[in-house]
């Protein structure tokens, strides 16, 4: 398994107690880095490898597919939010991944979390396109990120928790 | 047994020992992951910038590499790691300058004829940037070498006192060598049932040790959650309180001189509770800060003399009228500097100077000494103890004085308010500054609290100092460049990093300009404009006095 950092994980006792009182947006980032481009809607934002062949997705494409709204912890801000997401396992099978190999989540910045494709439907993986029904902003992890809800075996995981997805594809290991 | 116990002394020790070992290694670690991470995203975004500058790639992917630094950066600040003092002023500033020069371009690939116009400034932030992220290596090492130096003396402290216990435990062993053979003896023909009965107990208490770490376990987890919720509950009630406290201000001002003697007695009982209320809230909060872990405020260099005769002018109006007078003396030649936070230090004062006045009957006297304390090879402490003749505190209560809600049972009827609490903030804050106290009462005769504090070492001041005016800039920073719908969530951020760092000033003016936004929804867009204006105006004043300190 590839780390992404190692910090500590939050306070469950914490989560429960505060979920009424956090569930808000985070919309701040002190050290700045507001500012991006505007990419066309249609421009291939995400793809999904299976080793022969790819398939893109635009923003608009995202939309298309069936979504829905969660409400988890996010750990790292320590704050519950509300994601709009798609499992991982319909990119998964539509890209026809089968579930014994492993498999890479590319962030923007090239840091990867590798596992096997079975344990990232095991912990129900979500990729997540929006937040409090906006865009998640580059700044803030955005604009798509892997979460997983408190139910699941990675919700403490930090690791797992890519930030700014690029890309999945067929680990050169598997 | 004594050597069973010398032996449980040791092996906990040890176990204590490691435990700690692993967390402080732990805590490098985690600062050294925080560093390199923000190394390579240093680094992946100058390298994005230069590749922008030769114009091979367009401006957009510089962005997401500024965005992407921008998250690390801030996931790292809400971990609660401290990656914001190791870097330089300077590194925010150059963030700040390829802000602008970026601002300055036009999105896409850059013109040629705008590369030649930015070039000499961006050389300048690609240089810089280059040299920060060799210093944040540097600076790993450091804190690493810390780590380490820390561990080593410590463990140095350790093995002398192993060696001291050792001994001991082989003189003891010795001695009770020859009874534990002739007590076997005895034992043994007494009667063997008693030995498998023993171990039968032995059996037993092995159960409970393992039963009593789960419910520690549970204990802990317990605490944290009742933090939690006082925190949440201490908020929602203080700021009701406080605006009902403002409402009653402004209801004696209108009544002034008026003839309406019920009325006046109402609001009178109504700002006397209200009061009360105020003050068990605060106290609630400061302990529930003081007993959660994040607390810890650093402390500087702060004369004890000092804030002790500050702490008296505020106390004179109740000594005046309480008809006791209040004597503080100093032992000659001796530096009263302890490293402290002030204003958690002249609270310690305020609350035991005023207990000792309260306390006391009219035309009693209330006597502060401070002079040397006790001393060792690793710490010198100045002592400070205050003494009245009042009441006392009954010897079956002493053990109970630092606890919550404690009061003494001769006064817990009696006309003198309080929450029963501040013995217990008092002594958190004692332990938070390694010190210690004590109590020493005669009931109807007086009490005497010893204080003892570690005094101010300038080279632990010289570590705060360095980095306090890069925290405070990293403020400034963030204040400019949020847009206004960003302002609450920032300042929220910045009250408690300033607060880490001692900056106690400026986060309180922080925090006002918070609780201004908050009560502000109708204001205008140029009304929060004008007062973010205002404060950073102060912020950036005081970022220029820490500078001329530190020059000095």
């Amino acid at each position: 398994m590839v780390t992404t950092l190692g910090y500590t994980s939050a306070s469950s006792a914490q989560a429960s107690i505060l979920s009424a009182t956090r569930l808000m947006a985070d919309t701040s980032n002190p050290y700045g880095g507001t500012n991006i481009d505007p990419l066309p809607a249609t421009a291939t934002i995400f793809t999904v490898t299976n080793g022969k062949k790819s398939i893109n997705y635009s923003k608009n494409d995202l939309l298309k597919i069936k979504s829905s709204v969660i409400t988890i912890f996010e750990p790292f801000v320590q704050k519950r939010q509300s994601f709009t997401v798609i499992p991982l396992d319909y990119f998964l099978g539509k890209s026809s991944i089968p579930s014994s190999v492993r498999i890479d989540t590319v962030a923007l910045n090239d840091y990867i979390f590798s596992e096997k494709s079975a344990n990232f439907s095991k912990a129900k993986a979500y990729i997540a396109i929006a937040r409090f029904g906006k865009d998640i902003p580059y700044n803030q992890g955005g604009p798509l990120r892997l979460v997983y809800a408190g139910t699941s075996s990675w919700s403490k995981n930090l690791s797992a928790w890519n930030w700014s997805l690029r890309s999945i594809k067929v680990s050169k290991t598997a | 047994m004594a050597a069973l116990a010398a032996l449980a002394i040791f092996s906990g020790d040890i176990s204590r020992g490691a435990s700690k070992d692993v967390t402080l290694f732990s805590s490098a670690e985690l600062t050294s992951t925080s560093l390199i991470v923000v190394q390579r995203e240093s680094l992946a975004y100058t390298t994005r910038y230069t590749q922008w500058l030769g114009g091979d790639i367009d401006r957009r992917e510089v962005q997401i590499a500024r965005a992407l630094l921008a998250q690390r950066l801030n996931v790292i600040t809400s971990s609660k790691l401290t990656i914001g003092n190791q870097l330089s002023q300077q590194y925010f500033e150059n963030l700040a300058l390829s802000d602008d020069l970026l601002a300055s371009t036009q999105p896409g690939i850059l013109s040629k004829k705008q590369s030649e116009a930015i070039k000499p400034e961006s050389k300048e932030f690609i240089d810089a940037m280059l040299l920060e992220t060799r210093e944040l290596v540097a600076a790993y090492q450091n804190a690493l070498q810390d780590v380490l130096e820390d561990s080593a003396a410590d463990r140095q402290f350790k093995a002398d006192r192993l060696i001291f216990v050792l001994y001991l435990f082989f003189a003891l062993s010795l001695m009770l060598f020859g009874s534990f053979i002739y007590t076997l003896g005895r034992q043994f023909r007494r009667n063997s049932s008693a030995n498998s009965q023993q171990l039968l107990l032995i059996g037993e208490a092995i159960d409970q040790l393992a039963e009593s770490r789960k419910i520690v376990n549970q204990l802990e987890l317990l605490d944290e959650r009742k933090n939690t919720f006082i925190s949440t509950v201490n908020h929602e009630l203080r700021t009701p309180l406080t605006s009902i406290v403002g409402y009653i201000d402004i209801l004696k001002e209108k009544l002034e001189g008026a003839d309406n003697e019920e009325l006046n007695k109402i609001i009178h009982i109504l700002e006397r509770n209200s009061d009360n209320l105020l003050n068990l809230v605060e106290d609630i909060l400061s302990l529930t800060n003081l007993e959660s872990t994040s607390s810890g405020l650093l402390k500087t260099d702060v004369n004890l003399k000092e804030i002790t005769e500050n702490a008296l002018l505020s106390l004179t109006p109740l000594s005046e009228a309480a008809h006791v007078s209040v004597e503080l003396k100093t032992q000659a030649g001796i530096e009263t500097e302890i490293l402290a936070n002030r204003n958690q230090f002249t609270e310690v004062l305020t609350n035991l100077v005023g207990n000792a006045i309260k306390f006391s009957k009219p035309g009693g006297a209330v006597r502060i000494l401070i002079e040397e304390g006790s001393s060792n090879q690793f710490s010198k402490m100045l002592r400070i103890s205050i003494s009245d003749d009042g009441v006392g505190i009954p010897a079956s209560e002493i053990d109970d004085v630092f606890s919550s809600f404690f009061r003494a049972s001769n006064v817990r009827n009696s006309e003198i308010i309080g929450t029963g609490l501040g013995l217990a903030i008092v002594s958190r804050i004692i332990e938070e500054h390694h010190g210690s106290i004590n109590v020493e009462s005669t009931l109807n005769v007086g009490t005497k609290f010893i204080v003892e504090v570690p005094v101010f070492d300038p080279e632990i001041d010289e570590f705060i100092q360095e980095r306090k005016s890069g925290v405070l800039n990293r403020a400034i920073v963030a204040l400019e460049t949020s847009t206004l719908s960003e302002l609450e969530n920032i300042t929220h951020e910045m009250r408690g990093v300033l607060g880490f760092y001692d900056l106690q000033e400026q986060g309180a003016a922080i925090a006002e300009f918070e609780t201004w936004l908050k009560s502000s929804d109708r204001a205008q867009d140029s009304e929060i404009l004008i007062r973010k204006n205002n404060l950073l105006s102060v912020l950036r004043e005081n970022l220029t006095e820490l500078h001329e300190l530190k020059e000095k």
